[in-house]
């Protein structure tokens, strides 16, 4: 797909509203990245950019679907010429189902290690083998057969730091004997970093990725409050994700005492203001989200990409898919441009999604949130309602941040 | 008012449209889930979108053993670009949804189009308790009909119709359709327990057919306690047989041998020569493989004569493929090829693919045997690719070890232990111990041509052990013939 040029017709349109496409190309960051207002990217910038130590904790959230990955990916392309920036994801390399603390680290060193070694001299080289080789001993003798075979590196940290996250053995074995020696451990990461740094010219910027998606909010929280120390500890800058839930947690703020800087949290495009009613600009700039795809005007018209604005919520991820099933609507009518009647489809069928999603509870919830454009009390039940996108959080800083009514659940909502 | 006809209103029949389009627009990894009530519905809804879109489908379905969709899914080749109906994610709760939930991303390095077929509380539970994995969905559509599709009709209307299937994909279609109509007939009011028997057997029949030997063990027990509780002959003897199939394919031969007696006896007592033909064939196929081959020719004769005095053509074309292995094990392969290519002539003009590979398997082993390598090659490849193509496991695990043993023979060890040990692996999934056994022991010749006897002995022992187990006489004494000459060469 040439994404430069203009989609030629609702099929091409189609194929350029993947929900399930990150931007990763520079090309694709380029032309395609939509800026919004509210955007902590350019205040993270500065604080990096500003820290004299070069290892300042920054917290980043933001709802599902919201847009982080593609924001911290276009964060790391405007920083890439003054940082040594590397990116860690939970997900891909860690096993979020079973993570600890010694874990990351291990990680965050060995991804260092791996991206960095050209500026690595023989001596900081042999301090993280023999380190390496005293926490992953066993677990390097008990190799399975075929397993160093895939691994295409001789550095002993780089071949075990691409098994934590698929071999709950390595993982055990390993996490045992670096939580015992976790300082050590992480003056080494240190180390690796401040050599790239005097070799490179640049302070090293690690992007840890996908921490936000931790299935089980406890286990998240005992990560970033109880080992909040360890996680400050590093003596290089790091981003973390952070789930929004635990914005609400009573720790939070002791946290950001420890040391973390207050959470950057990626605001939704502010569709809806806090009155309830439309804010058309907003809605206007989400827009960009298809034409900056070069879906034009004939194809999707203005009037049908604000309705489908505002049926997101200003949820990036969800303005793609419903623009998606709306040129796929109106493909199946043998029309050539997308008209109210789709996107009449499209609404219908989200509210259908979230009737099979909601309970009785929840919906009673709702009418509540809507009512006050408050979340209401800081529970389960309340957080329950962020989690599934059915109440959506506006305002770009927390003192004007306000709550309401995902607007395919509105009519749901039994008050 | 219930209605049996597997059609689409027209309100399903544009989800159907829509499904197709996003399916046939989107040129990477799509995800999708269709929303159905009943399994007649999804088979409609099913076969719609199938001739809707202009692509290869491969359909599977999960359950309690089989949790892990990411797993099937990565047994895809990458290309061509496949749809993929994945059935029964319910079943696989709640660890499917873990899986789906935290290794999506791997979905992302696949092109295909994966429509998970779900009920209400199966899309519930994804959406609630697999949210990231939810917010990557591309749509949902939804063919619940307002008309419900009585599930006794439904199931007349199945087993009405004969279990054809072309592909591995129609069998695990087929498993989940009768295991799901099992289940929705089982709740109605006073289900009859002979066509209970009879939807058990259909799900046994597929389990086998896949190479599932132990679920289609429990389904033929099933439809046997079903059949009884009915008191219909009939069934008896028909779940009976099936029942005695799988059992004599798990090595369990005493058993399997009372049940063929069983059900051939009631046919007899019913006069139904069809059934008796079938149980005679059977009775002969455990006597081949408990060594008497004198009794297995009879049984097969007269199983012939039953056949060819009803026109049954394609039990004719079985009978002579097991006198033409008869005929193979006692050294006659001119009349072995004989019979064989007889058997192969009917089943080509029958259109049994299934049958045709097993024929050019045996004519593969008789070139062998006479040192015709290349057309040894020759037909066990081809055997090979359509039992590929029909997705029979047990068939293709067979062929993996007759091209093995001929890599053997040309001196080429190290592709006959890759091919045996893919074999093996395929034979260990399934349990078919007789075939582990005779697997092993092939292995164990070659450690034995490589001169490693300590590995050879260890390997004609274990064997030896399954043979002994499962009561497979020849292959017992082979195996036996087989260690005393290692041990022997051993002491030299």
């Amino acid at each position: 797909m040439d994404i430069s040029k203009p989609a030629a017709d609702l099929g091409e349109a189609f194929g350029r509203l993947d929900p399930q496409r990150f931007l990763e190309t520079p090309q694709e960051l380029q032309q395609w990245f939509c800026e919004r207002t509210g955007s902590p990217r350019a205040e993270v910038a500065l604080r990096l950019r500003n820290d004299p130590g070069n290892s300042g904790k920054y917290l980043f959230s933001g709802h599902r679907g919201s847009g982080k990955t593609t924001e911290l990916r276009k964060l790391s392309q405007e920083l890439g010429g003054e940082f040594f920036c590397t990116h860690v994801s939970a997900f891909l390399e860690l096993d979020v189902f079973d993570l600890d603390v010694g874990d990351l680290m291990f990680v965050m060193v060995s991804r260092l290690v791996s991206e960095g070694r050209d500026y690595l001299d023989k001596d900081v080289i042999a301090q993280v083998e023999s380190l390496t080789e005293a926490v992953t001993h066993e677990v390097v003798t008990e190799t399975p057969r075929g397993v160093s075979a895939e691994v295409a590196v001789d550095l002993k940290i780089v071949k075990v730091g691409g098994r934590i996250g698929k071999e709950a053995v390595t993982r055990t074995t390993v996490r045992r004997e670096v939580n015992r020696r976790l300082g050590e451990f992480v003056d080494t990461g240190t180390l690796v970093a401040q050599t790239i740094q005097k070799a490179a010219g640049k302070p090293v910027l690690v992007i840890v990725d996908d921490l936000d998606k931790i299935p089980d909010l406890e286990k998240a929280a005992d990560l970033f409050f109880k080992q909040a120390g360890v996680l400050l500890a590093p003596g290089f800058s790091v981003i973390y994700t952070f789930p929004i839930a635990l914005r609400y947690h009573q720790d939070f703020s002791q946290i950001v005492r420890m040391g973390f800087s207050e959470g950057h949290v990626l605001p939704n495009f502010p569709v809806r203001r806090r009155d309830g009613l439309r804010e058309e600009t907003a809605l206007e700039r989400m827009t960009c989200i298809a034409r900056n795809r070069k879906v034009a005007e004939d194809l999707i018209p203005q009037e049908q990409a604000r309705e489908l604005a505002w049926l997101s919520g200003g949820l990036a991820r969800e303005f793609v898919r419903l623009a998606g099933s709306a040129c796929i609507e109106s493909l199946r009518r043998g029309i050539t441009s997308v008209d109210g009647h789709a996107v009449e489809m499209v609404r219908g069928k989200g509210i259908a999604e979230f009737d099979v999603m909601l309970t009785q509870e929840q919906r009673r919830l709702l009418a509540a949130v809507h009512a006050s454009r408050r979340l209401g009390e800081n529970d389960e039940a309340h957080r329950g309602l962020l989690h599934n996108l059915s109440v959506l959080e506006y305002g770009e800083a927390a003192v004007r941040r306000y709550y309401d009514v995902n607007p395919l659940a509105e009519p749901l909502a039994e008050g | 008012m219930a209605k049996a006809a597997r059609t689409l209103s027209a309100d399903q029949d544009v989800e159907a449209e829509r499904l197709a389009l996003v399916v046939r627009e989107s040129e990477r990894n799509v995800l999708l889930f269709a929303l159905y009530h009943s399994v007649a519905e999804r088979e409609a809804a099913g076969s719609a979108v199938r001739a809707r879109v202009q692509m290869a489908v491969t359909e599977f379905a999960l359950s309690a053993e089989k949790r892990n969709p990411l797993e099937r899914l990565r047994e895809l080749p990458a290309q061509p670009r496949q749809l993929v109906f994945v059935y029964d994610l319910e079943d696989a709760f709640p660890e499917a949804l873990g899986y789906l939930n935290l290794q999506r991303e791997a979905l992302l390095q696949m092109p295909h189009a994966v429509i998970f077929w779900v009920r209400l509380y199966g899309l519930q539970e994804v959406a609630r308790k697999a949210p990231d994995f939810w917010a990557w969905r591309s749509g949902v559509f939804d063919f619940r009909g307002a008309e419900r599709m009585e599930p006794a009709m439904v199931a007349a209307e199945r087993l009405s119709e004969p279990l054809q299937y072309a592909s591995r994909s129609d069998l695990e279609r087929n498993v989940s359709l009768y295991r799901r109509l099992i289940a929705e007939y089982d709740a109605t009011t006073g289900p009859d327990p002979a066509r209970m028997s009879a939807l058990q057997q259909r799900l046994g029949a597929a389990h086998w057919l896949l190479g599932n030997w132990q679920e289609a063990r429990q389904a033929f027990e099933y439809a046997v306690e079903a059949a009884r509780a009915s008191g219909d002959r009939p069934a008896v003897s028909a779940s009976g047989h099936g029942l005695a199939v799988v059992l004599s394919d798990l090595g369990a031969y005493a058993e399997a041998r009372r049940l063929h007696e069983e059900s051939l006896a009631i046919a007899r007592e019913l006069g139904d020569r069809a059934g008796v033909s079938k149980s005679l064939h059977q009775l002969g196929m455990l006597a081949q493989r408990q060594g008497d081959y004198a009794e297995a020719r009879r049984l097969y004769e007269e199983s012939l004569a039953i056949d060819r005095e009803l026109g049954d053509r394609a039990g004719v074309s079985k009978s002579l493929h097991q006198l033409g292995n008869i005929a193979y094990l006692q050294g006659d392969y001119t009349e072995a090829r004989r019979l064989y290519e007889e058997s192969l002539a009917i089943k080509r003009e029958l259109g049994d693919r299934a049958g045709v590979s097993r024929s050019l398997h045996q004519l593969g082993i008789l070139a062998q045997d006479e040192g015709d390598y290349a057309e040894a090659r020759r037909l066990h490849e081809e055997s090979l690719n359509m039992l590929r193509e029909l997705g029979d496991r047990a068939g293709v695990s067979a062929s993996l070890h007759q091209l093995g043993m001929l890599a053997q023979r040309q001196g080429d060890y190290a592709e006959a232990r890759r091919l045996y040990e893919e074999g093996l692996n395929m034979l260990r999934e399934f349990g078919d111990r007789l075939g582990i056994g005779r697997s092993l022991g092939q292995m164990g010749r070659l450690a034995e041509d490589e001169g490693d006897l300590g590995k050879a002995a260890a390997l004609y022992e274990e064997a030896a052990g399954i043979f002994r187990e499962i009561g497979a006489k020849v292959e017992l004494a082979k195996a036996e013939a087989a260690l005393e000459r290692v041990r022997s060469k051993s002491r030299e």
